[in-house]
């Protein structure tokens, strides 16, 4: 057995093999949940505009990204111990961030409404990928 | 924490995904455990000593220093 190549593979090529692990490990229900949430999200964003909106489209809109949050959610619940730490640093990591960026924008007259998810999400991102980084190597 | 955990797998010419996967745990937890960065539950150190059939003090010592 080869030991020493099955050990030279990245930390991308883990990260995306683990990642597609996770998301198998899901039971087929969740994995339609949270499909189904970023399909709708991403229609309703691309279709609709947000001032056609109204309440029926809004309650649409936050009944997909609770679907996709819940599926984030489950990912990690599934996961193993070690990426559930990872997916807890990166948890405490983005709160953190994304308070300050926000908070910050704020107080420099720059309000960003709903876009202010989108800051909240990719603080996230970020950080997960900078904690499964320090946490595989430090 | 200190562990013999590469030493054990290697003894057995057991690849760190071969491990995982006896475990059930990914590539990445058995890296992050070897390197010391991540000490296992008290549960997941008793399947790995299990596994190396040896008492887990054997396989786990606390770092006095």
């Amino acid at each position: 057995m080869n030991v020493a190549a099955d050990e030279r593979e990245s930390l991308v090529h883990d990260l995306m093999v683990e990642t597609g692990a996770s998301w198998n490990a899901m039971p087929l229900a969740w994995r339609a949940v949270t499909v189904a949430g970023v399909v709708m999200f991403v229609g309703l964003n691309l279709l609709v505009g947000r001032e056609a909106g109204g309440p029926a489209i809004a309650s649409l809109r936050v009944l997909a990204l609770i679907a996709m949050v819940s599926g984030s959610v489950e990912s990690a619940r599934v996961a193993d111990e070690f990426y559930q730490r990872v997916y807890l640093h990166a948890c405490a990591y983005a709160f953190i961030a994304s308070t300050l960026i926000l908070y910050a924008l704020f107080e420099f007259g720059v309000n960003l409404g709903v876009r202010s998810v989108s800051v909240v999400v990719t603080t996230f991102v970020i950080s997960f990928v900078v904690a499964f980084a320090v946490n595989r190597r430090g | 924490m200190k562990n013999r955990v590469r030493e054990l797998r290697l003894e057995r010419d057991w690849t760190q995904k071969e491990l995982g996967s006896r475990l059930g745990m990914s590539r990445q937890a058995i890296i992050a455990i070897e390197n010391g960065k991540f000490d296992p539950s008290l549960k997941l150190a008793m399947r790995l000593s299990r596994l190396f059939k040896k008492p887990v003090e054997d396989v786990f010592q606390l770092d006095e220093a």
